[in-house]
């Protein structure tokens, strides 16, 4: 089978910094994929570049078996890959609809001018918010007074609206409550489920070992190791990314 | 969801969530009460028409804050309109002038826009920077002095003393350009995207908004509008006038604050800053009306604006919902 989203020789520097160094990355269909490693490993420079926020100095990128440059935010969005950033996301002040729509609003043209389709911008919402099993009382809402892991959902339905493929979750359960974690984790679970592959970095081993198909670690800009959960441990993971051998717990 | 319910809870939950128009209509009750004048479609139409130039501009305004700016430049920019409209209608006709005018406001705006996009130049300072300068232009074009116009007739009724009925002409160009603005900026894809701009620029980035063009767009539009003011000006009164226009950015400001506009941006209603700009327009007037000194005036509109701005931002915390 031919992965989805598969990254060669991806190098990447920051003036004599060296952040990336042959990093070869591969995520398959209705896959998870963790990306784990300690601060500074290079988790987010890796996302960035798969995000499009920051092109790589050297490397090859595929999608769907086809090789393809990824420069720009746009370039990632038209092959379908869509990022939750930890933070950011939202519009406090505009409603859940106009959260999911903004900046690809469905619209009417009236003598030139672009008109908002409201009640379908809503009901488009609505469906999609009741078909990920995402409970929000109202799509008239301001995100502004909900909770984080409202948020964290109206986010990443979002982020998964518009047929995309590929969702990166940076953080996702940060910051929020345990009931509110274990929502966004069935969450998470439940896109795979529909095909969806997702990178999700974290730095919660007990997040990554629930929903994860395969952990890839970095260190300090290379790849300590890609394991599958299956055959893995926690402390398997936690030496890979100290680089020690020491037996942590 | 003002459909559902009875009508009495509808207006009761109006009145409740914006204290601007309860305020209104507090006011107009008691001013009522307190002239026998105030009421009569000759004072109500005399305020109308003495607002429309701050309105424009407010209108502009409404804009800009909603996109997380701010423009001093509307009142000097206005005078600006009004030079240059005074000396270019001799040359170019009535139409001309109308195009050069507009023109030269758009240009003010869109300077203000540039500065702040490509330059970096904090919005307050840049336009406060364009307030000086336009007032500059001005002073250095007309030298100083007031510069007399010869306007066709046709003008001088559309743009300042003609009546439609019993509406005069320049309420009703005002009137028109409110409704276009509120539609624009509640129905348009426009409007919505000035709205996230201000409410969360990184985000409206990355959700592919070209959000430097869009503040671009605002500056521009509040240009176009203070220069549009200027017409009204000359059209009222016949001339150029580079110290026209004084203080008129800081009124347009307190309707659109007063209006519950937040001055961080995202939200915001052209309908409430007209609301607004009625509450300060109808003050003055019924301060006018019952002789009050001018001095006592004075510190009665400060205490006004402070207070209804004070109502109006309690206001906003507590409401969530948004149609």
């Amino acid at each position: 089978m031919t992965p989805l989203l598969k990254l060669n020789n991806i190098c990447k520097s920051f003036g004599a910094v060296r952040a990336l160094t042959d990093i070869d990355f591969e995520l398959y269909e209705s896959e998870v994929v963790a990306l784990a490693g300690d601060n500074g490993a290079g988790k987010s420079t890796l996302i960035k570049i798969i995000s499009g926020a920051q092109p790589a100095d050297s490397g090859q990128i595929w999608f769907e078996g086809r090789e393809v440059t990824v420069r720009k935010p746009e370039d990632a969005r038209h092959l379908g890959i869509e990022t939750v950033y930890q933070d950011l996301a939202l519009f406090d002040d505009s409603n859940v609809a106009e959260n999911i729509f903004a900046g690809r609003e469905a619209v009417r043209n009236v003598l030139g001018a672009k008109f908002l389709k409201a009640e379908e911008m809503h009901s488009r919402s609505k469906d999609l918010l009741k078909s990920l099993n995402i409970h929000i009382q109202s799509t008239h809402f301001t995100v502004k007074g909900m909770s984080g892991g409202q948020r964290q959902s109206v986010a990443i339905a979002r982020a998964v609206a518009f047929g995309r493929k590929v969702v990166i979750l940076d953080e996702p359960t940060a910051a929020l409550g345990v009931p509110e974690q274990e929502k966004v984790l069935s969450l998470i679970k439940d896109l795979r489920s529909r095909g969806f592959s997702i990178i999700l970095i974290s730095h919660n081993l007990h997040h990554i070992f629930e929903v994860c198909d395969r952990i890839h670690v970095l260190r300090q800009g290379q790849t300590a190791g890609v394991r599958k959960k299956a055959e893995t441990s926690p402390d398997d993971i936690v030496k890979l990314i100290t680089g020690g051998n020491l037996v942590v717990h | 969801m003002f459909a559902k319910g009875n009508l009495s809870a509808t207006v009761k939950d109006l009145l409740l969530r914006n204290i601007a128009v309860t305020g209104l209509l507090v006011l107009i009750i008691i001013s009522a009460f307190l002239s026998p004048y105030f009421l009569t479609a000759d004072n109500l139409f005399n305020v109308l028409r003495q607002w429309t130039m701050v309105g424009l501009i407010a209108i502009g305004l409404t804009f800009v804050i909603i996109s997380g700016g701010i423009d001093l430049s509307g009142g000097a920019v206005l005078a600006l309109a009004t030079v240059v409209g005074a000396l270019s209608a001799p040359l170019v006709g009535s139409a001309g002038m109308i195009a050069v005018v507009i023109l030269v406001g758009a240009a003010c705006g869109y300077i203000n826009g540039a500065l702040i996009t490509w330059g970096k130049v904090p919005p307050f300072v840049a336009t406060l920077g364009m307030m000086t300068a336009a007032r500059g232009l001005a002073l250095i074009l007309s030298e100083g002095r007031t510069v007399t116009a010869d306007l066709a007739p046709e003008f001088v009724f559309a743009f300042g003393r003609g009546y439609l009925g019993p509406i005069p002409m320049p309420v009703l160009l005002t009137a028109i350009v409110f409704i276009v603005a509120a539609v624009t900026l509640k129905y348009t894809v426009y409007g919505r995207h000035v709205c996230l701009v201000g409410d969360n620029p990184v985000g409206a980035h990355r959700s592919g908004i070209q959000v430097q063009g869009v503040i671009r767009s605002v500056y521009t539009l509040h240009g176009v509008l203070a220069a549009m003011a200027g017409l009204l000006f000359l059209g009222r009164l016949g001339v150029g006038e580079p110290t026209g226009g004084m203080l008129f950015e800081l009124s347009g400001i307190a309707a659109v604050v007063i209006g519950g506009t937040p001055f961080v941006g995202g939200v915001g209603s052209i309908l409430l800053t007209f609301v607004g700009l009625m509450v300060i327009g109808l003050t003055y007037n019924i301060l006018n009306l019952l002789s009050v000194s001018p001095y006592a005036q004075d510190f009665a509109r400060g205490v006004i604006i402070v207070v209804a701005v004070m109502f109006s931002i309690r206001r906003e915390a507590r409401s969530r919902v948004r149609k």
